[in-house]
């Protein structure tokens, strides 16, 4: 019996033991070492799934040598650490942390360390060495997964300059032979600090890890000048998707489109508003890509879903007009540039979410580790639960709802060529009782090829196949009928991006798309009087584009980027061209003749040059002075004579009657950040002065309309601004603060009066709103909770009124107006609030979740989306998002 | 179907949504505009000339629009000869011996004050007038109640035949509505075998009838209707119910003017709606400061009239109720309890005595 109990107490002892030893002697290792300690650190991380956070310079001169049998890693790491006043913290179990010890001294941060450094990498070999400039490049991923990571700084301290990797996660950088210290740094990542021997030209890929969550006892900071004082280009958004995905939503759903709403120089004319108004644009001139591929209508429901899942995008870079680089074009205001995940390269991992109105899910993973991958993601709504649950019977008859879906496979055959093939397909359906169906849609189909010829040339080739198509059906009553309508694309665009020549960074290109617009086509599904078949015949064009550009870095403290892009423009048959009787205003009565142009044939043509100019001044490290121009030409036109665009609105091409538009858009700004760049600040001023931008004559019918020209009239507008962002990157709490004040107005004038809009004089355009304010903040209250507000502030915006009534005729009552949007709404302001709490943060556990909780308009301000008035002249406002609490449950697996 | 989608994404808003009035600020003094409606035509039986001026409305009041009885209002031709139209009351102004000619050019002037407009010059279209060739039929509508409920009503839909030609027509009808009231309780009405009629003019139907018929030439010379309106089926049509039909040729310049006040009427300023303006006619100021809207028409004209009652429809036969023995008083009269006195109706056309034309 005392045998048998001692028996028992010796293994509870043992266990006891083990597991006492576990959490105080973790992690043995083995072998003969002789490694920095940075990456003694690192392979431990690996092999035991834990981590641990430390500055990489204050532990750049540590290494680990020696032979170890069994060792603890974390007393390895202890025993080096502490002669140098550092000491090894627990954070939680499997999470520690290198902090400094009383009488720590921070390192300097100058090259006399380097020659001391133990970890350095040699790039290239002396044989190779041409003269004394090498060229550097190479991939910056993500450690985890192993995707790219686009605009990530690559920045060589001891020059003081560095470059930003393009959309492919990929550098290149000239630098002189001899050593250098390079970080490598982005957004949400733990910067990496190399020290490396350039003796000729040479690839150096790097990853980059997660930064821990920011608390109030350690802080990540950054201590050279920073992307938006360090780049040339001003007026140029970069938007990390973790970001967008904290900001409070409509529905608790990810909007990456109404994330942009945020920015300086961005405004919408209201909630649910389909597209966005950018520095004085409209919704048809800003161009969306979708890895490259456009797309014709960004949101679904009419504007109050993103048409882009959050789980695939990677970020988004939206150029607002001051510096488009030269190889983009085609819109006069702006181009948002949508770029999608990879997919993980390492493991199967997956998301998804479960909303009150839609639900997702995304799956991600290697199809041959660190090769290849795949991600694939969709989304649902079932709205209709919403409107079955009305008593009214037209809603409970009513349908609304859409989906979406986004694939993509990437696959690196070799280190210089890697292939992408991007999927995309979305619906929107909608219908009021048993009255006509909507139906709108996209599909999208593009391969791209990545190849790097040398160590200097680098290009990227894409062929894209996208349609966006509407139909339009009604099966009740004497009138049956369909329409339908679409736009289809071809494209092709290659790109090289070269390093020959030291201190400079040039582009060339080009770009071809053919577009195939059918405007509508209207059968009757019955024979009958009242309906009759509508052919509007379909249009084609071919518009291409070649550019050069160069970033060429003068001195030291000024960056010069200049291109150049030429445009061409081909409306192309078959088609027929209405002749107009001279003297008249167009319309379908004064048509005189008829040109019919067969398959092909050239039916007119436009083009010509866009230059792209900007001047970056550095006026020290932390704050520069910039300048811009650029010129812009667009050539198919979104026309839309009401206030906010509809999916159904039509894209018309240039042709005999409609010339391109162009713009002219000067800009200045100054940058400057405090706190070691955690506080950026900017002013920036632009006026934009555009010309041949379509209006429409006063009871235009732009649907369905086979002689759409003589309803249109072509003017001009001119947009001023001045805008200023403070921006938080880091700490407890983050976020930005931004005011816009603009004044966008548009003039359109005929030889014939009766056509002249507002007596020739210039009106207010739609989207006019002088003052725009936002301020967003994110409150991190704790590892796993997130506090986060928006607050948006804008003028009303423009409206033409009733101010009198007539009779006429058989008509008693008919309003008279005063000019074009001569008066405003009331002003828009709402306040939103959104708290996620996180779960499953455990290394060990394979799903994660959060829970958000979401208040949309939180005191219920009623914004008017819409203004009506009866036929007394009186205006009343439709408003229709009041307050909109809702919960959501996001998921993440692997 | 623009207009479909707008329309049906607004209902499912309002339905959801919240509707409150507000005011906009920065509205001044409402400066009033002259309203010049007219029409000149061949056969001058159905001319007119109307002055009045734009009106506000007023909170409490509503809309009180005001006539112009004072103007001197005269038309030219081209060859110098004027002609006077002399004030007839409610802003009217006839002139019974005037009709347009063909090849001749028209102008027409209006002073009020100090203030001086002229029209540009108009002349008859080169179509003469084919007589219109209406027919009725019956038919359903759709009727949006005052508490936004949908129904369908039984309705008479009348059509006018059109024969398409080698050249683009513009039309422009113009309906007077007439029906018989049978006010057997009050005195001074016309005895009828045993009922005392009288012949009253509806309210207009508030809408405008434009059409374009397009010359497609392999389609010249075939016949279509086209529908102008449709009246709800009801008591007026228990003993006979007449439609004038006024049909106008007007050139191309007026019909865009009027297809361009159609949309108008559509349009309620909403965010899916284009940017509503003042529509401006062909009439110009040339002297003084008040501004001017409305239009100077010359066409051509032909017209007729269309008679149905509930006999020649293929809907249940509604009666009036019997006849009271005796009539209350003024304040229960209806239209119900045949106690009507039309004589007191202020309606366009009343009489107890049967038109001429009736049949």
């Amino acid at each position: 019996m005392a045998k048998r109990y001692l028996s028992l107490l010796i293994g509870f002892w043992l266990t006891l033991s083990s597991a006492f030893s576990q959490t105080s002697d973790p992690f043995p290792v083995s072998g003969n070492f002789n490694q920095p300690l940075k990456e003694f650190i690192e392979s431990v991380q690996d092999q035991y799934q834990i981590r641990v956070f430390f500055r990489p310079e204050w532990i750049v001169n540590l290494k680990v040598e020696g032979t170890y049998n069994e060792t603890p890693a974390l007393e390895i790491v202890s025993t080096l650490i502490t002669p140098i006043k550092l000491k090894l913290s627990t954070y939680s179990y499997g999470n520690y942390v290198i902090l400094p010890d009383e009488g720590f001294i921070v390192p300097e941060d100058n090259t006399s360390n380097v020659d001391e450094g133990p970890a350095v990498v040699t790039i290239g070999n002396a044989a190779q060495a041409e003269g004394g400039i090498a060229t550097l490049n190479g991939y910056i991923k993500d450690g985890k997964n192993g995707e790219t990571i686009l605009g990530a700084t690559v920045y060589a301290l001891n020059l003081e300059r560095g470059v930003v990797t393009n959309e492919f996660g990929f550098y290149t950088i000239e630098l002189p032979t001899g050593r250098h210290r390079i970080r490598v740094s982005f957004l949400g990542y733990e910067d990496e600090i190399r020290e490396i021997e350039v003796r000729s030209t040479g690839s150096l890929d790097m990853e980059l890890f997660e930064g821990l969550t920011t608390l109030s006892t350690v802080t990540v900071t950054g201590d050279a000048p920073d992307e938006n004082v360090l780049g040339v280009s001003m007026g140029v958004e970069k938007i990390n998707i973790q970001t967008i995905k904290k900001l409070p939503s409509l529905m608790g759903e990810v909007d990456v489109i109404k994330s942009l709403v945020l920015l300086p120089g961005v405004s919408t004319v209201g909630e649910g508003a389909t597209g966005y108004n950018v520095r004085g644009g409209s919704v048809g001139e800003n161009l969306i890509l979708q890895d490259g591929a456009e797309v014709f209508n960004s949101s679904h429901l009419f504007g109050f879903f993103s048409a882009f899942n959050p789980d695939i995008v990677k970020g988004l870079n939206l150029y607002k007009g001051g510096g488009v680089p030269a190889n983009l074009g085609g819109r006069l205001s702006s181009i948002l540039d949508v770029q999608l995940r990879d997919g993980n390269f390492k493991k199967i991992e997956g998301n998804g979410g479960v909303g009150l109105l839609m639900s997702r899910l995304m799956l991600e993973g290697p199809i041959q580790k660190d090769k290849s991958s795949f991600i694939i993601g969709g989304r649902g709504s079932y709205s209709d639960w919403i409107l079955n649950q009305a008593k009214d019977l037209d809603l409970k008859q009513s349908e609304a709802g859409f989906y979406d879906a986004n694939i993509k496979i990437t696959q690196e055959i070799n280190n210089n060529n890697k292939l992408y093939l991007t999927g995309y397909i979305s619906n929107d359906r909608f219908k009021l009782a048993n009255d006509t169906t909507f139906n709108f849609g996209s599909r999208i189909l593009s391969l791209k090829w990545n190849h790097v010829f040398s160590d200097n040339i680098f290009s990227s080739t894409t062929a894209t196949v996208g349609q966006y198509k509407y139909k339009v059906r009604d099966d009740e009553g004497i009138n049956q009928f369909e329409m339908n309508a679409s736009i289809d694309y071809k494209a092709i665009d290659t790109e090289f991006e070269l390093d020959f020549i030291a201190n400079h960074n040039i582009v060339v290109g080009g770009r071809t798309s053919l577009y195939e617009i059918a405007q509508g086509d209207l059968e009757p599904l019955q024979a009958n009087l009242n309906s009759e078949a509508i052919n509007i015949p379909s249009e084609k064009a071919l518009e291409s584009a070649l550019y050069i550009a160069d970033e060429w870095e003068m001195t030291k403290g000024i960056t010069v980027s200049a291109g150049l892009r030429y445009s061409d423009f081909r409306n192309l048959g078959p088609g027929d061209v209405f002749i107009y009787a001279d003297g008249q205003p167009k319309s379908s009565a004064t048509i005189v003749d008829t040109v019919s142009y067969a398959n092909g044939d050239l039916i007119e043509s436009y083009g010509g040059f866009e230059p792209r100019l900007g001047l970056r001044v550095s006026l020290g490290p932390t704050s520069s002075f910039k300048a811009s121009y650029n010129r812009m030409r667009q050539y198919m036109h979104l026309v839309s004579n009401t206030v906010a665009v509809t999916p159904i609105d039509v894209w018309q091409l240039s042709n005999t009657h409609i010339r391109p538009a162009t713009s002219d858009q000067y800009s200045v700004g100054y940058f400057r950040n405090f706190k070691d760049n955690n506080i950026e600040t900017s002013i920036e001023a632009y006026y934009k002065k555009t010309n041949d931008i379509l209006d429409y004559k006063g009871g235009a019918t732009l649907l369905l309309n086979n002689t759409l020209e003589a309803d249109l009239l072509q003017g001009e507008g001119r947009a001023r601004g001045i805008e200023f962002l403070i921006k938080k990157k880091d700490g407890r709490v983050t976020g930005w603060l931004s005011y816009t004040y603009s004044r966008t107005e548009l003039r359109a004038s005929s030889p014939f009066s009766s056509e002249t809009v507002n007596n020739g004089e210039y009106y207010p355009a739609n989207y006019d709103k002088p003052h725009d304010l936002t301020i967003v903040m994110d409150y991190k209250l704790g590892k796993r909770v997130n506090f986060t507000a928006n607050f948006t502030y804008s003028t009303g915006r423009p409206i033409t009124v009733p101010t009198a009534t007539y009779r006429l005729g058989a008509i008693r009552s008919l309003a008279d107006y005063s000019g074009r949007n001569q008066f405003r709404i009331p002003d828009f302001h709402r306040l939103d609030l959104s708290l996620t709490i996180g779960r499953g943060f455990k290394r060990s556990k394979r799903v994660k979740s959060e829970w958000n909780i979401s208040v949309y308009n939180v005191y219920g301000r009623k914004n008017a989306y819409s203004v009506f008035f009866d036929r007394n002249s009186r205006a009343f406002k439709l408003a229709i998002l009041s307050v909109i609490p809702s919960i959501s449950y996001n998921f993440r697996f692997q | 179907m623009s207009r479909q989608l707008i329309i049906s994404i607004l209902l499912l808003l309002v339905l959801f949504g919240c509707r409150e009035p507000f005011e906009i600020g920065g509205i001044h003094e409402h400066n009033r505009k002259l309203v010049i409606d007219a029409i000149v035509t061949d056969t001058g039986e159905n001319a007119y000339i109307k002055l009045s001026y734009t009106s506000q409305f007023v909170p409490g009041r509503g809309v009180v629009y005001h006539d112009e009885d004072e103007a001197i209002v005269s038309v030219s031709d081209n060859t110098g000869a004027e002609y006077m139209f002399t004030a007839a009351g409610n802003g009217e102004y006839t002139n019974p011996a005037f009709a347009a000619e063909y090849g001749k050019q028209y102008q027409l002037s209006v002073r009020v004050g100090d203030s001086f407009f002229q029209s540009g010059w108009e002349s008859l279209p080169l179509e003469a007038g084919a007589m219109p060739r209406p027919d009725y039929r019956p038919d359903t509508v759709q009727v949006l109640s005052v508490n936004g409920n949908v129904s369908n009503e039984l309705a008479v839909t009348i059509t006018d035949q059109i024969t398409k030609k080698d050249e683009n027509i513009y039309y422009h009808w113009k309906l007077d509505h007439y029906y018989i009231y049978d006010a057997y309780g009050q005195p001074g009405t016309n005895l009828e075998g045993s009922h005392r009629f009288c012949y009253i003019s509806d309210i207009p139907q508030n809408e405008l009838l434009i059409h374009q018929d397009r010359a497609i030439q392999q389609f010249a010379g075939a016949d279509y209707q086209y529908k102008l309106s449709s009246v709800l089926f009801g008591n007026k049509m228990i003993y006979d119910y007449a439609v004038h039909i006024i049909r106008y040729n007007m050139p191309i310049d007026l019909y865009v003017y009027f297809d361009n006040i159609k949309k108008q009427l559509e349009n309620t300023g909403g965010v899916f709606d284009a940017s509503p303006s003042s529509i401006q006619g062909n009439i110009e100021i040339r002297a003084g400061e008040m501004q001017v809207l409305g239009f100077f028409g010359v066409f051509n004209e032909r017209s007729t009239r269309i008679f149905f009652n509930q006999n020649e429809l293929p809907f249940r036969k509604l009666s009036l109720p019997d006849n009271p023995a005796a009539c209350p008083g003024h304040h229960n009269i209806t239209l119900e309890n045949n106690c009507f006195n039309c004589a007191a109706v202020s309606a366009r056309f009343n009489s107890t005595t049967k038109p001429s034309w009736w049949r």
